[in-house]
Order: structure tokens, then sequence, then C-alpha cells
């Protein structure tokens, strides 16, 4: 028996006991449209799908504090399906919260009105053209599956974010993901050429790929990073490249984190595109290269350049002439190439009562060794904080990406929810007063969702409250995600 | 750990303790591998054939934990509704082989399904395989009737070779005799008790563990043609303290030995085969390697590997678990899912699991044991 963790049982149960109640006439419709192999209401299936991986919500697990209970759980098998399914929904004004992997991290997936979850996983067809060097995908196809069967044929995406195990093509889109490889192959926005949705009332909309098109604003585009607000994702076409010849792997100790930051800078405006570039502060550098003797307090950063022998050779030179670090050779990069999927220390620690998250923000050159000081700062001020630290992890011409990482074990008095939130509520107005972008790929969901108005202004929120009427106009795409 | 005193450092003297001591004594209780497994983010599930077919989180290998945790901490109550998710794991090991902690899901739920049995909690349908196996010491039913038949060496058919493929045990013996092998059988052959151990039911696993243990000291080596029976015997019974008496191989370790030590010419095979592996071989005992030898020795026979094979093959739940006696749709979508890759490489499916052989033949694949082949070599 695991003892201590029995706060909210009855509550709970009494939750699940009554969703299963008020789910029967749903579930008994959809059986009817879809056949019952593809729905179900059972408590099992109400309890597992009520929650993302948002890492609060450990918490919420573990103090059985879980009030975002489904109704039923659909697994459509083709776009006829999602058609139906969405089309029953919006006749009967029942909420749907469409679901990937549930990697998501900002309760983008939360059903908290009895409603419909759509699971995507069952549409997992993959379709290759090496012509035309490209990828046609159900949305529910795992990414380490895709990548799998690309490098099989000889091929990569390109996109490989840490959470490739449990997260899928549609969730990439809907939250415009990005990989840890993202310097050279960009995000999901430049991989992506045509895509499929369905939309309510219950219509596909289908935009073919192409290498470029001038057809008036880029529909793509509007649901990349929709979050399940706007519609459901079930295909999409990607680019693909073919799996490189070559790869280099360097990696530096500088004295300082900001000069690792103006070296990448120097290196990445002359054109060179490593595949992955890392740049670890000080305190992560223990973290994650403890075991290197003599860079205590050296930050680290580590690379890796990739594609045609001749032109990894030459970025490599470039790389070498310009990063002026001490130069620490392979095994940095082997060890992050080893260990870069896993995240054992979340759910260690929170069943220790430590509060751990993460906050992935941008900016232009200019502003990023200053957000990284104020978040850092910020998030430190917060009573009961221990850790704050960050690398920075995607790189562009005109800025990057920093990837805050807090800790801490709430004060007596204070839940964990409390002190999380004084966290986030500290690092966004952090990075709103420097300049920053609240969110540099993992979305906006139900946890950024009050500084959203911050970032793109009055203006463009109602701009955007008003193309989510005009597409959703009964509210029952994922209702409350993002604010809207 | 260094960052984080590193970290607290800057906070002074009495956080660093405060937390020192809340971590402390966190790990000297232990947090619960469920609870670990549970609040996981699901890494391995891309490899769990119940999860990939069904696209159920329920049917992952964190989802399954996070069952397991509401039911121990109160949340669902101890029925047998509740509890079926845990019965249509195969205990194949696939999320093993990509955890971080090196769990798996039967290994981590073991305690609460002996908890789950005792309180009477098997899905219904389960019932029926706990009387089979210990009324009659065998997975189908009644043990079929069967004369002894004498040789050097003991030959553990397995209960789905005995009651669903017996042509295969004639083979093997056919093979084997060969390379000058006779191959002993024995009415007394019981289930080795991989079902019983999924089942949560210990007493009787170790009933059928003490009862095939008395059977192999009548002899001084022992084979068998099914890959959960070498699993078992090698790894689970050792596990529960049971120490096997004599060396147990699969039938390929034995044919590959033979093969090695007796220079018997070969015919050509023309074949251009795709290889399913079975998870008792490549991640149980880890010998995957030697079914592809074997292939490979054959004259003219062409051998590709589909993209899930050796330590990380994706396997399908026949007879050797509980999935085929609580969900037949399942089986049969995680066999199609494993067939459309396969079928992605070759036509031809060599295979050294007869639980495979059955569930592809059910479905119309073009599959063939690895003895066959093998008897089609020596032209047999
Ligand atoms: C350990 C870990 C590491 C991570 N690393 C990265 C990283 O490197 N880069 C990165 O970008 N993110 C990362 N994430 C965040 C997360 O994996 C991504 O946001 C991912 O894109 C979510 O995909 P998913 O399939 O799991 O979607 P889900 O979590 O299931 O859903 C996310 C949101 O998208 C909606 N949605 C899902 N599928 C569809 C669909 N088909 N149509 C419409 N809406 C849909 C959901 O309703 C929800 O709002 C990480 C998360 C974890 C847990
Ligand atoms: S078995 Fe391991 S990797 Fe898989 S979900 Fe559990 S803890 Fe995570
Ligand atoms: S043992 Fe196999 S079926 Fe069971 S959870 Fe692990 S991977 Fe899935």
């Amino acid at each position: 028996m695991i003892e201590g963790f029995h706060v909210g049982r009855h509550a709970l149960r009494e939750i699940l006991v009554r969703a299963v109640e008020s789910s029967k006439r749903i579930h008994r419709d959809l059986v009817k449209l879809l056949g019952d192999d593809k729905v179900s209401n059972i408590v099992t299936d109400l309890a597992v799908y009520s929650h993302d991986y948002t890492p609060i919500n450990l918490h919420k697990i573990l103090n059985l504090d879980l009030e975002t209970i489904p109704c039923v759980v659909v697994w459509p098998e083709s776009v006829q399906d999602v058609v139906e399914i969405v089309k029953y929904a919006y006749e009967n004004h029942v909420p749907i919260y469409p679901y990937g992997g549930g990697s998501g991290v900002l309760r983008g997936f939360a059903p908290e009105h009895c409603g419909i979850v759509v699971d995507m996983k069952r549409m997992q067809s993959i379709s290759l053209n090496e012509y035309d060097l490209t990828v046609a995908a159900d949305a529910g196809v795992y990414g380490v599956i895709l990548e799998q069967y690309l490098n099989y044929k000889g091929y990569t995406l390109g996109h490989i974010p840490q959470s490739l195990y449990e997260s899928t093509v549609g969730g990439w889109i809907a939250t415009r993901a990005t990989g840890q490889f993202s310097t050279k192959y960009g995000g999901i926005e430049d991989l992506l050429l045509g895509i499929e949705v369905v939309v309510p009332p219950g219509r596909i909309v289908k935009l073919e790929p192409h290498p470029r098109t001038a057809t008036g604003p880029d529909l793509r585009r509007l649901f990349i990073g929709s979050e399940g607000v706007l519609g459901i994702v079930t295909k999409a076409t990607l680019k693909i490249a073919q799996f490189p010849e070559k790869r280099v792997k360097l990696s530096f100790a500088t004295k300082t984190f900001e000069e690792a930051f103006e070296y990448t800078r120097l290196i990445i405006r002359r054109g060179v595109r490593p595949a992955v570039v890392r740049i670890y502060d000080r305190i992560e550098t223990l973290r994650h290269f403890y075991w290197i003797r003599d860079v205590k307090d050296e930050p680290i950063t580590i690379m890796v350049i990739e594609g045609p022998s001749s032109l990894v050779d030459a970025e490599a030179d470039i790389v070498k002439g310009t990063f002026k670090g001490r130069e620490l050779g392979e095994e940095p990069v082997d060890y992050w190439l080893r260990t870069r999927f896993v995240v054992k220390e979340a759910s260690e620690y929170a069943a220790l009562g430590f509060v751990f998250d993460t906050i992935e923000v941008a900016a232009l050159w200019s502003r990023v060794v200053p957000l990284y000081r104020e978040v850092i700062e910020a998030m430190k001020r917060v009573d009961g904080t221990l850790v704050a630290s960050a690398h920075a992890s995607h790189f562009y011409p005109q800025g990057a990406c920093l990837y805050f990482t807090f800790g801490g074990l709430p004060r007596a008095g204070t839940t964990p929810y409390e002190y999380h939130r004084k966290v986030w509520e500290a690092a966004m107005d952090a990075v709103i007063r420097v300049g920053g972008t609240i969110s540099h790929h993992h979305g906006v969901g139900r946890i950024r969702a009050p500084w959203l108005k911050a970032e793109i202004g009055d203006a463009g929120l109602e701009l955007l409250q008003k193309l989510k009427r005009a597409i959703d106009d009964r509210g029952i795409m994922n209702p409350g995600n993002m604010g809207l | 750990m260094a960052w984080i005193i590193e970290a607290l450092k800057e906070r002074g003297l009495s956080t660093a303790m405060r937390v020192a001591l809340r971590y402390m004594l966190g790990r000297l209780r232990g947090v619960d591998d469920i609870i670990k497994c549970a609040l996981c983010p699901n890494f391995c599930k891309f490899n769990c054939p119940t999860h990939i077919a069904s696209g159920s989180e329920t049917h992952s290998p964190a989802g399954r934990a996070r069952v397991a945790f509401f039911i121990e901490s109160g949340v669902l109550e101890l029925n047998p509704e509740n509890a079926l998710p845990l019965y249509t794991c195969l205990g194949c090991l696939a999320c093993k082989a990509y955890c971080p902690f090196n769990f798996s899901v039967p290994e981590i739920t073991y305690r609460l399904r002996v908890r789950l049995r005792q309180a009477n909690a098997l899905p219904v349908q389960l019932a029926q395989i706990v009387d089979n196996l210990s009324r009659h010491k065998f997975l189908h039913g009644p043990r079929p009737a069967e004369d002894r038949i004498a040789g050097n060496l003991l030959y553990i058919r397995g209960c789905t070779v005995r009651q669903h493929l017996p042509s295969l045990a004639e083979i093997t013996m056919e093979v084997f005799k060969r390379f000058g092998v006779t191959l002993a059988t024995h009415a007394d052959e019981v289930c080795c008790g991989f079902h019983a151990y999924l089942l949560g039911a210990e007493d009787i696993f170790r009933d059928l563990a003490k009862m095939s243990i008395e059977l192999l000291k009548k002899y001084s080596c022992a084979i068998t043609s099914c890959p959960t029976i070498a699993y078992t015997y090698r790894v689970l019974y050792p596990r529960f303290g049971f120490q096997l008496p004599i060396e147990v191989y699969h039938v390929t370790e034995l044919l590959k030995r033979v093969m090695s030590e007796q220079q018997v010419k070969l015919r050509e095979v023309r074949k251009k085969v795709v290889v399913h592996e079975s998870w008792p071989l490549s991640r149980g005992i880890e010998t995957s390697n030697v079914m592809l030898d074997l292939l490979k020795s054959i004259p003219g026979v062409e051998v590709a590997l589909p993209i899930r094979h050796g330590r990380y093959v994706y396997d399908i739940g026949g007879y050797c678990s509980l999935l085929k006696f609580v969900n037949q749709w399942l089986v049969r979508r995680i066999a199609q899912e494993r067939l459309r890759e396969l079928s992605t490489v070759g036509n031809i499916i060599v295979t050294s699991s007869p639980d495979a052989t059955i569930v592809f033949r059910e479905l119309g694949a073009n599959v063939y044991d690895i003895v066959e082949v093998m008897a089609e070599a020596l032209g047999l």
C-alpha cells in the first residue's frame, strides 16, 4: 500500500463515478456512430485521460487532486471518423479535447468539462515520397516511429524534440514544436508543407503540399500552434532530408555564459548552421557534466555539425576558428547524445515534494543576456525556490531560445500549485519587461494563457478571439485552452 | 546532486539543511516504483505492442502504472474491471528496453497482481486459466493423452505446441534425429508457469516450477520449442529461488551447436525471408542472433530484418500471454500491426516462436518456424 497520498481519494472517486454517469448518452451515441471498439467511458480510461505531462500535474496525480475528468474517450481510425465526432460534438454542444501523446507541458490538454477526448493514435499511416523528399504522416504517428522509419530508408526529419518518444505529429503541429536539431533543420513550421484538418461543424480542410505557394494568407500557418482550439489535425506532409553523411561533434568551455553566446552569434551570422548548439550556464554545466574535471566555473557549449561531408568540414573549420573557448572534445557531446531523452528526475523529485518545471522563451540577440539575468533573478526571488538555471538550445541569425529550469520546495502553508504559479508569474513578467517572447516552443496552454494578451496586444487577442469564433462558433474545440 | 548543492549554497545554510533533510528522508523511505512509473512521461510506450495497437494510454506502460497507483491509493476499487489493464500486458519487457529506471511493468506491478488475485479481483475470463493451471497443470485444459517417448535429451514442447501445433514437435524430433539426437518427451511435462506469474498466482507458479524441475532431474539436458519456457526456466525460476538442475536451451541454441559440431551438407533453400523474433529470446535471454545465424547458414536463404528487431523487437501476444484470453480483438490488432511492418520488408516470415506461427497463420500470413526451414534444408 502506498502511504501518505490519499488526500483526494473520496473526492476523486466521486468525480469518476459522476463522469461515468453523465457520459451514458454521449457514449451510446458515439458507439452508434463509430462502433464500440473506438469508444470508451470505463472508469480506468477516464482516470488515465485526466491530464497531460505538465510538471505541476505530477503533484495533482500524487495528491489525487485531478478535477479534469473527461466523459468519453474515442480513438478515430480515419478522417471520416474524426468528421463524425466533430459533427456530433457540434450538434450536441459537447466539448472536444484532442489528444496526441499527452506530452504537452502547459495543460493544453485538460478535459475540464464533461467532454470527448479524441486520441489520435490509431491514425498511424506513413507514406514516403523519396523523389519529392517528403513524408505524409497521420496525426497519431509517434515522432520516434516516424524518425526510425525514415532512418531505415536513409532519411531524417531533423525534428527531434526531447519528447520524440512520447509526442505525435499532430501534437507537434498543434503546439508549434521544435527539436534539438532545429538550428539546422528548423521548427515544425519550417517542415510543414501540407496539412489536413477537420474543423467544426465537421468539414475537412485539405491544403496540399507545395514547395511554396502565394495563394493568399497561408492557412497552414493558422493551424500551426492552434493547440486544438480550431480543429483537429489529421494528417501532415513534411519535408525530409537525406540522412547525414557525416557528423562532427565539438564542445567548449568558456569563462562566461555571455562569452559563449557571443561566439555562437558570430558563427550563426556567417551562415553556418550546426544542427545542435547548446550553451549551459554554470549550474546546468554542473548538472549535466559533473563528470568532467575542471569545469566547475566554466559554462560548457556543445555542438553537432552534420550533413554532406565537405560541407560539414567547412562548417567545422569556421566554428573552430570563431569559437575561442577551450576545446573539450567529443565526449560531452556523446554523453548528451546518449542521455538526451531521459527525464528521470521529475518522477523522483515530485514524489519527494519538490516542484520542478521548465520555461522556454526567446529574444533577439540584443536582449538575450538581459533576459537570462532577469528571469533567473525573478525566479530566485520567489520564496521557496532552490534552483534556477538555464541553457540556450535553439539559435537563429537574429536571436536565441533560453530554456530555464526551476526547482523549489514550497514553504509550509503554501501549496505546490501556489508556489508554481508564483514562479511562473515572476518569470513571465520578467520576459515581458525585457521584451522577449513568452514561449519559444512549448506553446500557451492553460498555464501561459494569462500572459497572451501582453505578448500579442489587445488588438491581437481580439483578432484571435474573432478567428476562434468564426471557425468554432459553438466553442466546442478545447474550450478554455489558450484562454479562448 | 552536485549541481543542487552548488545552487543551494546561495540560499544559505538553513535552507540547505531543510532541503537536504527532506531529500534524505524521502530517499530513505524510498519512492515506490509504481509511483515513479506513473509519473514518467512514458518514454517506452511507443514500443509497447498493446499501446501501439490500441492507441490507448490505459494500455501503455505508464498508463498501467497509473491505474495501479489509483488502485493502490484507493481511488479505483479492487475489482476485475479496474484490474483489466494489468492483464492485457503481454509481459514482453519492451518497456524495460527503453526504461531509464530499468523497470518493466510486469515486474513493478507483480505484488499488486498477487493482491488482486487474493482479493478475487481477477477478470472473469481468467478464472478458466487459473482452473486449467491448478487442476490440469496445462494452459489449455486437460493435458493431451500421450505416451512417453524415450531419448537422450528431454524435449519440452510447451502447452501451445502440444495443443495447437503438434506437427512442429514431430518435425523438431525429425530434424534432431538427423544430427543423431533422439529427443525424449514426457507426459509429465507441465505448463512452465508464466501465465501463473502474470496472474499473480504465486502458489500455482511455485507448484508448476517444482514439478518442472522434478522432471528435469531425470535428464542430463533439455530443450524447448517455446521461447517463453526458455525465459521462465532461465530467468523467472531463479528469481523465485528455484535453481535449474540441468541446462535448458531453446531449440535454436542446440541446433546451432550441433550444426557447428557436425558438418552436415544443407540443400539450397531459395527464400527471401523476413525474421520475426520473439521477446523471450531477444530480450529475455538475449539470444536473438542465434536464429539469424542459423538462417544465414542455409544456402540460398536471404535474410532481412524489420525496423523493430533484436532487443527492441515488437512481439505479439498469442497464447503465451493473458491477452489472448481477455481481448481477442487486441491480439489480432497487434499481430496485424506486426504483419504490416514485416510485409514492408518481405512476404515470407520466419520465426522461432510457435505462438507467432499460429497467430500469423490465422491471419493468412506465409510463415515458417525456423525448424521447418531447417527441415527443408535437410531434405526432410
Ligand atoms: C520530457 C519532455 C520533453 C519535451 N521536449 C520538447 C522539445 O524538445 N520540443 C518541443 O517543442 N516540445 C517539447 N516538449 C513538449 C511536448 O512534447 C510538445 O509540446 C509536443 O509537441 C506535444 O505533442 P503531443 O503529441 O504529446 O501532444 P499533446 O500533449 O497530446 O497535446 C498538446 C496540445 O495539442 C493539442 N493536440 C494534440 N494533437 C492534436 C491534433 N491532432 N490536432 C489538434 N490538436 C491537437 C492538444 O489538445 C493539446 O492542446 C517536451 C515534453 C516533455 C514531457
Ligand atoms: S517503464 Fe520506465 S520508461 Fe516506461 S513508463 Fe514506466 S518508468 Fe517510464
Ligand atoms: S511488458 Fe510489454 S505489453 Fe506490458 S507494458 Fe511492457 S511493453 Fe507493454
